[in-house]
C-alpha cells in the first residue's frame, strides 16, 4: 500500500516536472546562434558588413516566431578561425556559422560539421543543381556535403585597356588562350623611354598555380593523399609559367608599376573588381588608365579557367536545433533575397545560378560599371561555371607553402623541368603521408 | 577474519585509485580545451585531434556516474538494496557511463565493479557475470570503438602539452592504471586462495561426517540385534510369568479342593452334615479359583489384591486356607500399612500363598506360622510349618518361581526342611525412594 502511494507520488511529480518543462520551454523563445565574419573575407572594404546577415536574420525571425537569432559581432577575419575553434573547444559553438575555406577541411575531418546530404535530398525547395558546381564542390569533404556556399569570389584577369590601345592591341576575347596571353605579353614587355631598363610589362602576379588551374591540372588530388605536380598537364602549366617569367628576367615588377599603368595583365579577384570599378574607388586608385576584367586565359589541355574562393556556411554537428539550423542555413545560402544582397551590399558572387543570372543582378552590375565594360552577365556566369575549387584537407595550407617553395626552386633550374617536378612530387607526397 | 580485512583494504585502495584516475582524466578533459581557448591556441589544438572533442561540461556525466557507482556500492553493502541484485547491473551500468564520459580512456572502473560484486554470486551466476564483465572490459578497450564513436583519447589531449609535463601526466595515468590492475589481480588471488581453503575445510568435514555415519550404522545393527534379543527375553519372561500365574491360581485352588475333597471322603460316614459343609467350602474354593483364573487371564493380578489392601488380602487368604485344610494358620504382620509398590505386593502375596500351599500340599502341616516384618527398608517373610519337612529339597515349579520373583525385585530366598519346613524371603523395598 505504502509502496503504491510512493510510486503514485513519484509518477505525479515526474509528470508535473515534464509538464512544467514543456510549458516553460514552449513559452520561451528558442535561440539560434550564428557565427559571422566581420568585414570581407577577401579584404574588400565594405560599408555595413552585417547588412546581408541582419536582413537574412530578420526574414528568418519573421518566418519563425518564437525563434531569436543571435551572433557575436566584431570577429575579424584574422581572428575568426581561432574564435570558432575556441567556441568548439568550450562546447559553445554557434548552430550555424560561416566557414572560411582554410578551416573547412579541418572542421569536416573532425566531424564538427553536420552532413547535409540527406537534408538536401529531402528538402524540396533546394536542389544541388541550383548551385555552380565548383562552389558546391567546395563544401564537400570525403564525398560528403558538409557546407553550402555562401559567397564566392572567382579570379579574373585585369586588363589595362589604355596600355593595350597604345600598343594597338585589341582587348582579348573571353575565350583567349595562353598563346594569345604570351604573345601580347612578349609584345608589350619593352623599354619605352630608352633608358636601358624595361619599364612596361605584359603581366604581374600570374603564377604557375594560375596556369595549373587553367590547364585542368591540380596540385593535389581531392582528399590530399597524392600530389599531382608531375602529371603532364601540370608540367605543361609550370613550363608555361616558367616561359612567361623568362620575359621578365632581371626585371623588378612591383604592384606600384601595375598601379601606375605599366602592366597589361594581372590576376584580379572579382571582389576587388567590384570594389574598384564603381565610381569613387575607380577614380581613387586607377585614375591614370582605363581598365576592365576578362576571364583568365585557357591552357591547351584544360577547360577550367580560374580558382574559386568560397566562404561556406555550415551547421554544427552538435547543434541541438538541427531543423531550425537547416532553415537558417537555407535562408543564408539558398534564398534569393539574401543572395541578391551579395551584389548590392557585398562584393562576392552568389553561388546560386538563378540569382547570378537574373536580370536584376545584370542591372546592378551594369549600374556600377561604366558602359564599355566587357564583364557582362554571360562572362561572369561562364567564369563561375568553369571555375575549379581547391581541395580541402587538414594540412592543405602547410603543404601548399612547401609546394610553392619547392616548385619555385624547380623553376629556377633550367634543365629538365619534368624531372625536377618528379622530385618535388615525391617530396610533397612524403610530407602528405606524415 | 584477517583475510577479510585485507580484502576490504585492497578494495578501498582500489576505490581511491579509481577516484584519483577519473578525477585526473576529467581534469585533463576540462582544463586542456579551456587552456587552449584562453591562449588562443584552439586551431593548433584542434589540428592535433582525430575528431571533435566533447564539450568540457560532458565530464559532469563522469562525476555523476562515479558518485552513483559509489552510492550503489555503499547501499548494497549496508543491505539497503534488498537482495543486492539490482547492484549487479546498476554498478556496471554506472561504470559504463563514467567510461563513456571519459572517452573510453579508462575502463579500470569495471575491475572495481568486479571486485565489489564478485563475492555476491555463486556458481553459474558468477560465471555469467564474469563473462559479461570480461567482454565489456575488452569491448571498452577497443580503439576502434572509440574512433567509431568519434571520441578523442586523453593522449591526444596530452599531446597539446610540452614534453616534460606531458610525460609526467602520461606516466601518472599509466602508473595508476597499472596499480589498479595489480590490486585487482591481488584481490582475485587472495579471494581464490580463501575459496580453496574453504573448500578443503568442507572436504575435511565431509570426510568426518562419513566416518561418523559408518560408526552409526554399525551401532544401528547392534541396536537392532539387541532389540530383537530383548523382545525374545520379554517373550520368555511373559511365558514364565503366565506359567507362574497358572501355578499360583489354579494350583492353589486345586490344592484346596483336593485337600477338602479328601477330608470330605473321610467325614462322609462319620458326619454327613460336616461333609456337606466341607463340600460347600470346596465349591467356594473352586469358584474362587475360577475367578482367579479369569482375572489372571484379563488383568494378571491376584483378585484379593485387587479388592483389598495387602494386609487384608493376606488375612483373607490365610482364613480361607485354614477353613479348607484344617491346618491352623497364624498370620503375624507387625505393620499393616506398608506402602509397597504393586509388583512388591504381588510378590509378597504370591510368596505367602505358595508357601502356605506347599506346607499343606507337601508337608501335611497342621500348624503354619506366617510372619511379615519390615526393618531398614527390607521386608522379610518367614513361613514356618510343623509338617514332615524334607531332607533334600527338590526345586519344584513353585519354589523356582518364588526365587525368580524375588530375583526380579533384588531379593533372596532361603529354605530349610530339617525341622518342619521354613521359608525365609528377604525383599529390599523401594518405597523410601518413591516418597
Amino acid at each position: 500500500m505504502m509502496r503504491a502511494v510512493k510510486r503514485l507520488t513519484g509518477g505525479g511529480l515526474l509528470a508535473a516536472l515534464v509538464l512544467a518543462v514543456t510549458v516553460f520551454g514552449s513559452s520561451r523563445e528558442t535561440v539560434i546562434t550564428v557565427g559571422v565574419i566581420a568585414g570581407s573575407y577577401w579584404d574588400a572594404p565594405t560599408g555595413n558588413c552585417y547588412a546581408v546577415i541582419d536582413d537574412a536574420i530578420a526574414r528568418f525571425e519573421q518566418a519563425h516566431p518564437n525563434v531569436r537569432v543571435e551572433y557575436t559581432s566584431g570577429i575579424l577575419k584574422r581572428d575568426y578561425s581561432e574564435w570558432l575553434a575556441d567556441q568548439y573547444l568550450l562546447g559553445k559553438e554557434p548552430d550555424v556559422f560561416l566557414v572560411m575555406p582554410e578551416d573547412f577541411g579541418m572542421l569536416a575531418e573532425l566531424g564538427a560539421l553536420q552532413p547535409l546530404d540527406s537534408l538536401l535530398q529531402n528538402d524540396g525547395a533546394v536542389s544541388e543543381a541550383d548551385f555552380y558546381p565548383a562552389a558546391l564542390e567546395s563544401g564537400v569533404s570525403g564525398g560528403v556535403q558538409y557546407a553550402l556556399p555562401y559567397e564566392c569570389v572567382p579570379t579574373l584577369m585585369f586588363v589595362n585597356k589604355t596600355l593595350l590601345e597604345a600598343e594597338g592591341i585589341p582587348v582579348p576575347d573571353s575565350d583567349w588562350t595562353w598563346e594569345d596571353f604570351y604573345a601580347i605579353c612578349a609584345k608589350v614587355t619593352r623599354d619605352t623611354d630608352g633608358d636601358g631598363t624595361i619599364d612596361r610589362f605584359g603581366s604581374y602576379g600570374y603564377t604557375w598555380r594560375d596556369a595549373l588551374v587553367s590547364n585542368g591540372a591540380a596540385l593535389f588530388d581531392e582528399n590530399g593523399s597524392r600530389c599531382l605536380i608531375a602529371e603532364p598537364s601540370s608540367v605543361e602549366a609550370v613550363e608555361f609559367a616558367q616561359k612567361l617569367e623568362q620575359l621578365y628576367v632581371d626585371c623588378d615588377i612591383t604592384a606600384r608599376s601595375f598601379d601606375e599603368g605599366n602592366v597589361a595583365f594581372r590576376p584580379f579577384l572579382f571582389s576587388d573588381y567590384r570594389t574598384y570599378q564603381p565610381y569613387p574607388w575607380r577614380i581613387k586608385r586607377y585614375s591614370g588608365f582605363e581598365w576592365d576584367c576578362i576571364p583568365m586565359p585557357g591552357g591547351p589541355s584544360g577547360s577550367g579557367r580560374s580558382e574559386l574562393s568560397t566562404v561556406l556556411a555550415a551547421i554544427s554537428s552538435r547543434s541541438s536545433q538541427q531543423a531550425l539550423a537547416w532553415e537558417l542555413l537555407k535562408e543564408l545560402t539558398c534564398s534569393d533575397e539574401t543572395q541578391e544582397m551579395l551584389y548590392t551590399d557585398s562584393h562576392g558572387v552568389s553561388a546560386l545560378r538563378r540569382v547570378t543570372q537574373s536580370p536584376q543582378t545584370q542591372r546592378i552590375l551594369q549600374q556600377d560599371t561604366p558602359g564599355d565594360s566587357q564583364l557582362g552577365l554571360e562572362i561572369l556566369s561562364d567564369v563561375m561555371e568553369q571555375a575549379v575549387t581547391a581541395p580541402h584537407f587538414r594540412s592543405y595550407d602547410q603543404t601548399l607553402l612547401l609546394a610553392e617553395s619547392l616548385v619555385a626552386t624547380a623553376m629556377e633550374d633550367d634543365h629538365n623541368l619534368a624531372l625536377q617536378l618528379q622530385r618535388v612530387q615525391r617530396e610533397l607526397e612524403e610530407y602528405l603521408q606524415n | 577474519m584477517q583475510k577479510d580485512e585485507s580484502l576490504t583494504l585492497l578494495r578501498q585502495v582500489m576505490l581511491l585509485i579509481n577516484l584519483a584516475l577519473c578525477a585526473f582524466i576529467s581534469a585533463v578533459f576540462v582544463l586542456t580545451p579551456l587552456r587552449a581557448a584562453q591562449r588562443a591556441e584552439g586551431v593548433h589544438f584542434l589540428q592535433g585531434l582525430s575528431s571533435l572533442p566533447a564539450a568540457p561540461w560532458s565530464v559532469a556525466f563522469a562525476a555523476m556516474g562515479f558518485a552513483a557507482f559509489v552510492m550503489i556500492d555503499l547501499l548494497c553493502r549496508r543491505g539497503k538494496l534488498g537482495s543486492g541484485r539490482p547492484a549487479l547491473w546498476l554498478e556496471p551500468a554506472f561504470a559504463l557511463l563514467v567510461i563513456l564520459a571519459l572517452h573510453l580512456d579508462y575502463n579500470g572502473l569495471l575491475l572495481l565493479a568486479v571486485v565489489n560484486l564478485v563475492d555476491r554470486l555463486r556458481g553459474r551466476g558468477r560465471m555469467r557475470f564474469l563473462a559479461a564483465m570480461t567482454s565489456l572490459y575488452l569491448l571498452t578497450s577497443l580503439d576502434v570503438l572509440r574512433s567509431g564513436l568519434g571520441m578523442v583519447s586523453v593522449s591526444e589531449y596530452l599531446a597539446y602539452y610540452e614534453g616534460q609535463p606531458r610525460q609526467l601526466m602520461q606516466s601518472a595515468i599509466g602508473l595508476l592504471s597499472a596499480l589498479n590492475l595489480i590490486l585487482f589481480l591481488g584481490y582475485m588471488v587472495i579471494l581464490v586462495g580463501r575459496r580453496t581453503e574453504e573448500n578443503a575445510a568442507i572436504r575435511r568435514l565431509n570426510g568426518e561426517l562419513e566416518r561418523a555415519n559408518e560408526k552409526l550404522s554399525v551401532l544401528n545393527v547392534q541396536l537392532k540385534n539387541y532389540a530383537a534379543e530383548s523382545e525374545r527375553m520379554a517373550e520368555t519372561r511373559e511365558r514364565n510369568r503366565l506359567a507362574r500365574e497358572i501355578h499360583d491360581t489354579l494350583g492353589h485352588a486345586l490344592t484346596g479342593i483336593t485337600a477338602g475333597a479328601d477330608a470330605c471322603i473321610e467325614m462322609m460316614d462319620i458326619s454327613p452334615d460336616m461333609a456337606r459343609k466341607q463340600m460347600e467350602l470346596i465349591a467356594k474354593t473352586a469358584r474362587a479359583g475360577m475367578n482367579e483364573v479369569r482375572r489372571s487371564v484379563s488383568a494378571l493380578r491376584p483378585d484379593a489384591l485387587e479388592r483389598f489392601r495387602l494386609s487384608e488380602a493376606l488375612a483373607k487368604l490365610c482364613s480361607e486356607m485354614q477353613q479348607t485344610s484344617h491346618a491352623e494358620i497364624r498370620l503375624d504382620m507387625q505393620q499393616t500399612d506398608l506402602r509397597l509398590s504393586q509388583d512388591e505386593e504381588d510378590a509378597v502375596y504370591r510368596i505367602v500363598q505358595e508357601s502356605v500351599t506347599n506346607a499343606i500340599r507337601h508337608g501335611h502341616a497342621t500348624e503354619i506360622n506366617v510372619c511379615l516384618s519390615c526393618q531398614e527398608r527390607r521386608m522379610s517373610i518367614v513361613v514356618q510349618d510343623n509338617g514332615i519337612g524334607c531332607a533334600k529339597i527338590e526345586q519344584g515349579f513353585g519354589l523356582r518361581h518364588m526365587r525368580e520373583r524375588l530375583r526380579l525385585l533384588g531379593g533372596s530366598l532361603r529354605v530349610d526342611g530339617t525341622n518342619g519346613f521354613r521359608i525365609e524371603a528377604d525383599i529390599p523395598l523401594r518405597w523410601g525412594d518413591e516418597v
